[in-house]
């Protein structure tokens, strides 16, 4: 089957595309205790979910909770 | 007596059907031959046997979805039950039958003991699922509960437009602990243009009531949340800001199911029309920092940052999900009901078959799959790890099946790539403010 390409704007940005987000820099518990952000609280949602051996399981779409 | 047997019997003969050849077929052998025809990919292409012996091992249902209604009193134009490829609930009971429901509710608690789960989610769906009835919803809640081992639990949802809900419903739905989503597609006219009765009346009105009782301090405890499909004419930032304004724990963004054979409206649309307003939805609730939350926008930046995916919309998480129709037929996520007539089907049966039973069948087994799932194309792509190929329903193209990019690709990458440049120029800001 023929696929659309990406966007121009989204392949120009391939080449510099990693997988994960560097947080190597970022004093992560300093902003777990300071901070209600956006970035804080998904922090926190990923550090919990290393205790479900099998991830955390997709939610069905058509409820939501 | 006499009527049960014609029943069965009649019963018997539709379940069986016939091959080119003429031979009789069984149910499940005919659901088989159907959905390899339909979708090569993965009933014909994927060998469960082979992967079993390669290592594979399923992951336990964490999700059972039971159509406990089939019918609504809503007719909204963009419903995959009723006005999309499949049909099939024209054939079931409206209501779930006693039979069923408690038959659901045995496999229920015998796939939690034997896989020793800690708990399990139960979303009662439809149709409309308060048509069932506040005594029948409330048996069944209360027989889930009794069935779980000890140390189990199960969380019961529970997902309507919001019609019935009245304060004397709402008190036994709460009494048995069971969470309510409604489905709210922006302002009154953005949602009454799209969720109307049969007769072409709006249902915002209800909607609004409905969310103004869960509201309430005494019922605050089982409000789920909302459901928001996004309509790309409206505008991205006052639909959100109508959605927030009912103070929802959690807000879930909606892609309208389409797939290659049926793509997004509109025709020929900008490429990524859908992912501009998610991105203009996604700017203000990142800017707002208000503790709304937004289900589809926090699966992407967990992705990003390492986690997993609580959305089937992104990601690569096993869906551990399965529906059981009000008829008991054991079927997969109803979303593939926009792909083609029969998508959700297993050929199995809650009265005959443990839960455990899908675990041979294809179509469960390739949302278990992961990379696994993924076609040539996505593989190629560097984003595939946080896209996961978008929903299993939006890769559907009758060619080939379901092994094919997101339909929605363009307006996935659009999304993930704002996601992205956000969450790293915040990084960015924060640690340079923090050297000294």
């Amino acid at each position: 089957m023929d696929v659309p390409p990406v966007s121009a704007t989204a392949v120009s940005h391939d080449h510099d595309w990693a997988p994960l987000v560097d947080v190597s820099e970022l004093s992560i518990a300093e902003l777990l205790t300071s901070d209600d952000s956006v970035l804080a609280r998904s922090l926190q949602r990923v550090i919990e979910g290393l205790d479900d051996p099998d991830g955390t399981i997709s939610a069905f779409q058509s409820f939501t909770s | 007596m006499t009527a049960t047997v014609s029943h069965t019997s009649r019963d018997r003969r539709r379940r069986r059907g016939a091959n080119a050849e003429g031979e009789s077929l069984s149910a499940a052998e005919a659901v088989h031959v159907a959905q390899r025809a339909a979708a090569p990919w993965p009933y014909a292409e994927l060998n469960v046997a082979r992967l079993r012996a390669d290592g594979w091992r399923p992951v336990a249902i964490r999700e059972v979805v039971l159509k406990v209604h089939q019918r609504c009193n809503l007719a909204c134009d963009y419903c995959y039950v009723y006005t999309q490829a499949d049909q099939s609930w024209r054939q079931r009971p409206a209501a779930m039958p006693d039979e069923i429901w408690r038959a659901a509710v045995e496999r229920i608690g015998s796939h939690v003991r034997r896989h020793s789960a800690a708990g399990i989610r139960v979303v009662l769906h439809g149709g409309e699922p308060l048509l069932f009835g506040t005594d029948r919803l409330a048996r069944l809640a209360d027989e889930l509960r009794a069935g779980m081992p000890r140390g189990a639990t199960v969380e019961i949802g529970l997902q309507t437009n919001g019609i019935l809900l009245d304060a004397p419903m709402l008190r036994v739905l709460c009494q048995r602990g069971i969470s309510i989503g409604v489905s709210l597609d922006g302002g009154p006219a953005e949602h009454d243009r799209r969720r109307t009765t049969a007769a072409g009346r709006g249902s915002y009105a209800a909607a609004e009531a409905a969310l103004d009782l869960l509201r309430r301090p005494e019922y605050r405890a089982s409000y789920a949340g909302i459901l928001c499909t996004v309509a790309p004419d409206t505008n991205p930032v006052a639909c959100y800001e109508h959605v927030r304004a009912f103070e929802p724990p959690m807000i879930d963004f909606l892609l309208p199911h389409a797939n290659w054979q049926h793509p997004p409206l509109p025709a020929g649309g900008d490429a990524t029309l859908y992912g501009d307003w998610l991105v203009a939805v996604f700017d203000q609730w990142y800017d707002s920092a208000d503790g709304t939350r937004i289900r589809l926008f926090e699966s992407v930046i967990d992705l990003l940052l390492g986690g997993a995916s609580r959305s089937e919309q992104v990601g690569l998480s096993p869906a551990c999900i399965v529906v059981v129709e009000s008829d008991g037929a054991i079927e997969q996520v109803d979303a593939l009901k926009s792909a083609y007539q029969g998508a959700c089907a297993t050929g199995l049966d809650i009265r005959h078959h443990d839960l455990d039973a899908v675990f041979d069948d294809p179509g469960i087994v390739a949302r278990q799959l992961g990379l696994g799932a993924l076609s040539r194309t996505c593989l190629q792509c560097p984003v595939h790890r946080v896209c996961g190929a978008g929903h299993y329903a939006h890769r559907y193209d009758p060619a080939t099946g379901f092994r094919n990019p997101s339909v929605y690709c363009q307006d996935l990458r659009r999304l993930i790539d704002h996601v992205r440049d956000r969450v790293v120029a915040d990084i960015r800001q924060r640690t340079a403010a923090s050297v000294p």
